[in-house]
């Protein structure tokens, strides 16, 4: 092969290059820092003992005295392990049903030969545009009985249009002959779209794949208007029980904050952030793992003409 | 070849299906409800159609067109001028050489996206704070007194914003990563043989290249310029600054607190919803004409 | 044949007890705020179940299940959407539902009551007659401002204050507080959400303010917030405001972080709702500080009082009975019930073991007795009167002491509802008024700027609404 022949040349990278290289990255590693510090503060509120909470200011990053006692209250809990399940499940039985709605219809979008396609085009946009009023789809969902069930969310947003025309995006960077000539072999679009398409687009589905994860990771509101059951609720709901945005008589209410005799001492904003961080936490485990897909997407993404 | 006919494909249409199914349930449907936009919607019995009635009350406060002037600066201000910023960032972050540099940068910057309004108010209330603030102690480095910005009605739509970048700017790159990744490395290589400056690659390579999707991304954008984001707004506004800052969805949010809520807020999600979509169109087809590229 | 005949007649004649025993007790679907999330809930409703069955009222209560931070929205779309429950507490909201003729008028109900109509007090018995789709049995929501002991013990200001109550009092001892104690400001307040209403709570009345419509000298009816009353109270928070003695961050500061400037010391005075907000407060300052609070007369001036005035149109939370209801009266019972003495004890006392043990003497308070919310069904202490004493009083002294300042010194208001075609403009004129009056006070605009704020008060539409106030307001 070409390459063999003539190993590749260690390029000396001219001076200029390596200055705005070295420019750029420690730009960036303010801007880390600029995010990192203030999530760092919040680490260490949840984990300064509460005695000494008062003494964390705005740029403290190292706990005051150390206590699990916030982390505990939560996991007290008794709804608080079922949630992170539902959360779990939501999520991951979410986003694999909305790549594979999504990218069917990202697919379908970008061939040609699909009939009414300046239709469905103009269609999906105005449905993007025009978000029907909460009350009916609630009421809609009442009507086909998916009302108290998991389903209901995570049906919510099933394909979203910003994502789907993102999608497309990528999907048009595929070179037709590709597709062409598999129909020519008489391939089903379904076996297009498995053995070229997602192949070639990997970056596409994780990118994607990502942002409905994330979604479903974070969802709320929609979980608080259609769940019934508490064994049901996703962890966002069980947080937000622990971040009354009331006054204090509702407070009082929360009676999960007074099951400790310590608890009464508890500091509101620690509590709070002890949630923030169980929340992200997840997160930051799992996109590491996707993070793969950017350097692997290099092998793949560029077509060999 | 004569295999490529125009006939049309309809099992395309069949793995269109299934979002066409949720389309319907979750939207289209629902969507006749926007008919509450013109009644006065009563829970039993019959509502009353009652025209324009809403819009009327959308449209007549004192306060409308301050509001509306509101909402489409903050947009201006979140849409147009950020939008270079998570490509910048992108293109910045695509010359970190360092895997290790690179995915640190990647897993820290985009984690305040996930936080939601109520905390990040939360933190750069406290940031900003004159009496023990870290931003106001930089100032203090520089001699300079401390400035309180929450309550400033110049400045605080910038906090709206650099508070919307810093949220956001990490997590938005993403799209234009993936894109960059997908770019072919012998573009690259021919013109690194060619002694091609980093600037260089980027305006003729790396740019033209994302253009396809700078565009989506824009021209997306566009279709919720009156939107302004509320949770930000509402999580960081004060007396002081309710003038400059109360966009439209806070204004349909009080009154509706009070009054016909559904009816009144369906009303303005109508009128949101054609405004953004004569945006959107418009975009679209100057985006076209100017770049060549457009939504489809 | 014969076995199967006698069999089919046993079942029916369970069938038919069954429905006897299930028709004997009505199912009564309640949502309360927060009810369902709380620990101490099933017990809680068991207890209520026995005490009603024991008193000849057998009810089912069922907690209908909403999610903390959603309330509103999810009680709002279940009625919306036909899910009605049989009774509902509304903490807002509620108008929309009553204007659409869905509530019940509850005056009846309360009339043929055999505890409810004894323990209203008379504000709660005119904000049933004006708006009778609510029912609440709490004392006025008045503020009464409060300041550390151990600070009151050693500051002769502060005993002054309360010996001679005046603005200038005020005054002396805020500076005292800063200067003599340490606090960073004298005084702070939930500017986020509130503006200055909590200053006003304790100046609005020195300065003449007692009500929001006042009758002036010509005998019409003005908005208070435009005269020349306001403008010298708005002078005197700037003066506050100026030296350091209003919490320079009040605009920004939200509840949790008022209170927390109050245990830590930075804030040396901030004013609570009496009695509950009072109640934790001095709970919590005696965990963080070891020391209790000490709650402070209003000062005297044109007039006395505390404030935010007392309105009596409606109640701004309570029960309703929605007229869709099966069980309309059992509903109502369940009410009736808790604030009969059985209901109260169950109420104010908490789960017997676990919050309080019986003893042949009196009831003993437990350590886990704060954990106990004695307020679901209304603040009030009310008709509670245990037929043994407790080990020790539920509230702290400081609540009790602030609930009866709050009493003495509450204003009743002269008010009425905005009409449907000034919504709008009450919108616009009300954020005039909070933009204003913040600028006013943190210095940006200059006192002279009131009159510029009550010309564009009256153009946004406050001269159309003076003139309506004088046909509706006597």
């Amino acid at each position: 092969m070409v390459k063999d022949k003539y190993p590749p040349k260690k390029v000396r990278i001219p001076r200029a290059e390596l200055f705005s290289r070295w420019c750029f990255t420690i730009l960036l590693l303010l801007a880390s820092i600029l995010v990192l510090v203030p999530l760092l503060n919040l680490l260490a509120l949840s984990l300064s003992d509460p005695s000494r909470v008062s003494e964390v200011r705005g740029l403290t990053i190292v706990p005051k005295g150390f206590s699990l006692i916030n982390y505990k209250v939560l996991y007290a809990n008794p709804l608080f392990m079922r949630s992170i399940l539902n959360s779990v499940f939501i999520t991951i039985v979410g986003t694999a049903l909305n790549l594979i709605v999504t990218s069917m219809a990202a697919f379908a979008l970008t061939r040609p030969k699909l009939p009414f396609k300046r239709f469905f085009m103009v269609l999906t946009i105005v449905i993007m545009i025009l978000e029907p009023p909460l009350v009916a789809e609630y009421l809609v969902i009442k009507k086909i009985g998916l009302m108290g069930s998991l389903w209901a969310v995570i049906l919510y947003k099933t394909v979203n249009v910003y994502y789907l025309i993102i999608m497309m995006r990528y999907f048009e960077e595929i070179p037709s002959s590709l597709i062409e000539a598999a129909e020519v072999d008489g391939a089903t679009n379904m076996t297009i779209l498995r053995n070229i398409v997602f192949p070639l687009s990997k970056s596409a589905f994780a990118t994607i794949g990502l942002f409905y994860g994330v979604f479903h990771w974070n969802e709320y509101f929609r979980a608080s208007i259609y769940l019934t059951d508490p064994m049901k609720y996703p962890l966002q709901l069980i947080l937000r029980q622990f971040v009354v945005l009331d006054d204090t008589a509702s407070l009082i209410g929360s009676g999960a904050l007074y099951s400790y005799n310590e608890a009464a001492r508890l500091s509101y904003n620690a509590l709070q952030a002890s949630t923030i961080i169980v929340a992200i936490l997840p997160v930051l485990i799992i996109y590491p793992l996707v993070l793969k897909y950017y350097t692997r997407g290099v092998m793949e993404g560029g077509v060999k003409e | 070849m004569h295999s490529l006919s125009k006939k049309k494909d309809w099992g395309l249409v069949l793995l269109l299906a299934p979002a066409l199914i949720y389309f319907l349930v979750y939207h289209i449907i629902p969507i006749l409800g926007m008919s509450m936009a013109f009644q006065d919607y009563r829970i039993i019995g019959k509502s009353p159609f009652v025209g324009l009635k809403h819009f009327r009350i959308l449209f007549s406060s004192p306060a409308f067109f301050q509001v509306l002037r509101n909402t489409l600066i903050i947009s201006f201000m979140k849409i147009i001028l950020y939008f270079p910023l998570p490509i910048i960032f992108a293109l910045m972050l695509n010359e970190v050489r360092s895997g290790f540099i690179r995915k640190f940068i990647q897993s820290t910057t985009y984690l305040p996206h996930f936080l939601s309004w109520v905390v990040i108010a939360g933190i750069w209330i406290a940031f900003l704070s004159p009496t023990n603030g870290g931003f106001n102690q930089l100032r203090g480095f520089f001699g300079l007194p401390p400035h309180d910005y929450m309550t400033d009605k110049s400045a605080i739509r910038w906090v709206l914003f650099a508070s919307e970048a810093w949220r956001s700017m990490g997590w938005d790159s993403i799209i234009y990563l993936a894109a960059l990744i997908a770019i072919s490395p012998s573009l690259y290589e021919s013109a690194d043989l060619d002694g091609a400056s980093t600037l260089q690659k980027m305006r003729f390579i790396t740019l033209p290249e994302l253009l396809p999707t700078m565009v989506t991304v824009f021209i997306l954008n566009m279709g919720f310029f009156l939107n302004a984001g509320f949770d930000q707004v509402f999580n960081m506004m004060n007396d002081s600054v309710i003038s400059v800052i109360d966009i439209l969805d806070t204004y349909v949010y009080r009154i509706g607190l009070v009054n016909m809520q559904y009816s009144f807020s369906t009303a303005a999600s109508l009128f949101k919803g054609v405004i953004g979509l004569m945006l959107i169109v418009s975009a679209h087809c100057g985006s076209k004409k100017i770049t060549g590229k457009g939504l489809w | 044949m014969k076995k199967n005949k006698s069999m089919l007649m046993f079942a029916v004649a369970i069938a038919i007890l069954g429905c006897a025993v299930a028709g004997a007790q009505p199912k009564v679907r309640l949502v309360l705020k927060d009810l369902d999330t709380d620990p101490n809930t099933p017990q809680f409703i068991q207890l209520i179940e026995k005490g009603m069955a024991a008193a000849g009222t057998p009810v089912k209560i069922e907690v209908v299940k909403v999610p903390s931070g959603s309330y509103a929205e999810k009680v709002s779309l279940m009625i919306t959407s036909g899910d009605i429950p049989d009774l509902i507490y509304f903490q807002g909201s509620d108008e929309k539902i009553a204007m659409q003729g869905l509530l019940e008028d509850l005056r009846p109900y309360v009339n043929k009551s055999k505890y409810i109509k004894n323990v209203l007090d008379p504000h709660s018995k005119t904000r049933l007659e004006n708006y009778p789709y609510l029912v609440w049995v709490a004392p006025p929501r008045v503020r009464v401002p409060v300041i550390r002991k151990d600070w009151y013990d050693s500051l002769p200001s502060a005993k002054a204050l309360v010996a001679k109550p005046t603005i200038d009092a005020y005054y002396a001892l805020f500076k005292d507080l800063v200067q003599k104690k340490g606090a960073q400001y004298g005084i702070s307040i939930t500017g986020a959400t509130n503006g200055a209403e909590e200053l006003d709570s304790i100046f609005d009345a020195a300065f003449g303010i007692t009500s929001t419509w006042m009758k002036g000298s010509d005998g019409q009816w003005v908005y208070c917030r435009v005269t020349p009353n306001e403008k010298e109270k708005l002078t005197f928070y700037a003066k506050l405001y100026k030296e350091g003695l209003l919490d320079p961050e009040y605009l920004t500061k939200k509840w949790d972080t008022k209170e927390q400037a109050f245990y830590e010391g930075k804030a040396g005075m901030v004013a609570g709702v009496a009695p509950s907000s009072v109640d934790v407060y001095a709970n919590k300052m005696m965990k963080t500080q070891n020391t209790t609070i000490v709650p402070l007369p209003p000062p005297t001036g044109k007039s006395q009082g505390l404030g935010p005035f007392v309105d009596v149109i409606k109640e701004s939370r309570g029960f309703a009975i929605p007229v869709t209801s099966k069980v309309k009266d059992v509903a109502f019972e369940v009410l009736d019930f808790m604030w009969g003495p059985a209901g109260l004890k169950i109420a104010k006392l908490g789960i017997p073991g676990v919050h309080y043990i019986e003893e042949p003497n009196r009831y003993v308070l437990t350590d886990r007795y704060p954990e106990w919310v004695n307020g679901w069904f209304g603040d009030s202490f009310n008709g509670f009167n245990p037929d043994k004493p407790l080990s020790r009083p539920i509230m702290t002294d400081a609540a009790v002491e602030a609930g009866k300042l709050a009493v003495m010194y509450m204003m009743p208001d002269k008010t009425f509802l905005i009409p449907e075609q000034y919504i709008t403009n009450w919108d616009a004129m009300s954020n005039l008024y909070k933009e204003y009056e913040a600028d006013i006070i943190t210095g940006k605009k200059p006192i002279s700027a009131f009159d510029e704020f009550a010309q564009k008060w009256n153009r946004a539409g406050g001269t159309e609404l003076t003139k309506y106030a004088q046909t509706v307001l006597k």
